[in-house]
């Protein structure tokens, strides 16, 4: 019995570094598409698909191939996370950024709601909430708006030409909210705690939630992801509930749009 | 007026712009989509499935990917 437990805290510590190089090339990938947004270099993106790819085909591989379900099921998340990258980089090009963002938006809602029906993620126990709950969804994510604008720079997002601002887009992002914490900690943050831990699976979520940022080609955007990813995973721990984790990144995406609004920042 | 409307989509969809060639896209999507496809054939019950999100996804783009060539958007 004691041998047999012996040889699955092996596994699991050997599962651990096989994660790990299966990560490694989807935050390469991510980085080169960052390189690219940096030089325009076409090179790079051809390496990002490249190291995109392989992490999906190696990851797929570990699905099939792993001994223990639970390096398979993290393995399934890593590997969604390479299609979804691979999706996001190779979409663009239907000439409209609006019919564009409305297709990924459609394909990402439905590939997270697909893996939720398709793989037996963990038990993580029923939705915990108490009272001061409602007062952290109400105050947090205005605190977290302040706190990204003065990290980021007041001026952050006039870089990225955001035009005449509309404000039927404002659901859209708040939505967007909803997916991403329902695509990170609902599936990668949930899926690694047999084999990681609670705070282990944090990390990793966190982690490459921020790796997925560097496609906006901003490392102070990408190390704000990775600490708000932290908060959010620390609450999702906390909560058991995505909903409230999502109402809390959509507030806070609703804050600072509302906020950018407000001061002119995106009207040219 | 409509394009600098609907920019505030950058947000969400990083502005790269760099897939107007659908050749190169399609091969690497239908590369990948094979590969996740042969492994999900060899694989089974539990395993099969935890594929399926990522072969859907793969499968989603070469769908957009083929629209936008019948619709004229891509070369």
């Amino acid at each position: 019995m004691l041998q047999e437990s012996r040889y699955r805290e092996g596994y699991r510590e050997a599962g651990w570094l096989f994660l790990s190089a299966l990560t490694a090339p989807m935050v390469l990938g991510c980085f080169c598409v960052y390189l690219y947004r940096l030089s325009a270099d076409g090179s790079a993106i051809a390496m990002g698909i490249v190291l995109l790819s392989a992490g999906l085909l190696a990851c797929s591989a570990m699905v099939l191939f792993a001994g223990d379900p639970t390096i398979s099921m993290v393995s399934s998340s890593v590997a969604l996370l390479d299609s979804v990258a691979l999706f996001t980089i190779l979409l663009p090009g239907s000439g409209s950024v609006f019919a564009d963002a409305a297709i990924l938006f459609a394909v990402l809602v439905a590939a997270v709601l697909l893996y939720g029906r398709t793989v037996d993620l963990p038990s993580i126990g029923r939705t915990r909430l108490k009272e001061s709950s409602v007062l952290i969804v109400l105050l947090l994510p205005v605190f977290l708006a302040v706190g990204e604008a003065l990290f980021l720079g007041l001026r952050f997002w006039e870089s990225y030409q955001l035009g005449r601002p509309s404000l039927l887009f404002v659901p859209l992002l708040a939505l967007w909210g909803y997916v991403e914490e329902g695509l990170f900690r609902g599936i990668v943050q949930r899926s690694a705690v047999p084999l990681m831990g609670s705070r282990g699976a944090i990390v990793l979520a966190a982690f490459l939630n921020s790796a997925f940022m560097l496609f906006w080609g901003s490392l102070p955007y990408a190390i704000f992801t990775f600490f708000l990813g932290l908060l959010m995973g620390y609450l999702y721990l906390r909560s058991r509930s995505l909903m409230y984790v999502g109402t809390v990144h959509a507030l806070q995406d609703t804050w600072l749009i509302i906020a950018y609004l407000a001061m002119g920042i995106a009207i040219h | 007026m409509a394009a600098a409307h609907h920019h505030l989509a950058a947000a969400i969809v990083p502005p790269l712009g760099f897939a107007d060639l659908a050749l190169p896209a399609l091969v690497v999507c239908l590369v990948c989509l094979l590969g996740v496809l042969v492994l999900g054939t060899v694989a089974t019950g539990r395993r099969r499935r935890m594929m399926i999100p990522a072969a859907y996804s793969l499968l989603a783009l070469l769908v957009t990917l083929i629209a936008l060539v019948l619709r004229g958007g891509l070369v």
